[in-house]
């Protein structure tokens, strides 16, 4: 068999999985970095405030999600609107499976935090940090095994 | 035969090929099969296994 191809070894999804893990990241990094700073020096951080950060949090990913699926699907033309294959399935089944596990964990952990007297502005908090776990989780673990195998 | 063609006679990306040709992923026995039929040999032609790992 001809080795003619094996310079292009990246998926288009394992391209978005890097796109959508660096947005994530600067997005969380912008959505914490504030509200945290918010949080120590208010009693409690303002609903509008919360709503205006998740607004832009999900705008970042957005615009993410838009330039990144462009410029994977140009870099693997014909590859963006394949259906997944086995080892696709395969990928996505086990990092989906360890993102509910870490979304599990945080959620648990955020509602024993609430038990012992948090802040139902840290409970907002906590869910998100639940949400922005899971996420991280899959898209690292699939970036794990589509680059050292499954 | 190229890793493109391969990958569409199986039914499956050039990548996963490219993952199979590497060990880094082991094929379903449904694509095994098929990848044997397409060279026309018996799976342990294609595939070997080491009971060690």
């Amino acid at each position: 068999m001809h080795n003619q191809d094996n310079d292009k070894t990246t998926t288009f999804r394992e391209k978005m999985a890097w796109v959508m893990l660096v947005g994530l990241v600067i997005a969380s990094v912008f959505y914490f970095y504030i509200v945290l700073n918010i949080s120590t020096s208010l009693e409690h951080v303002p609903k509008p405030v919360f709503a205006g950060l998740t607004v832009i949090f999900i705008v970042i990913l957005t615009v993410f999600a838009i330039v990144g699926a462009s410029a994977a699907a140009l870099s693997n033309i014909g590859e963006a609107d394949v259906p997944m294959d086995e080892r696709d399935k395969l990928i996505s089944f086990r990092a989906t499976r360890l993102s509910s596990i870490a979304t599990v964990v945080v959620l648990t952990m955020t509602m024993t935090a609430y038990f012992f007297d948090a802040r139902s502005s840290d409970m907002l908090l906590g869910i998100m940090a639940a949400l922005v776990a899971g996420h991280l989780v899959e898209y690292i673990t699939q970036i794990y095994l589509y680059r050292r195998g499954v | 035969m190229s890793q493109a063609a391969l990958a569409k006679a199986i039914g499956v990306t050039r990548q996963t090929v490219i993952a199979i040709e590497k060990g880094h992923y082991s094929p379903s026995l449904e694509s095994a099969f098929r990848i044997s039929r397409v060279f026309q040999t018996t799976l342990e032609d294609v595939f070997g296994w080491d009971e060690g790992g």
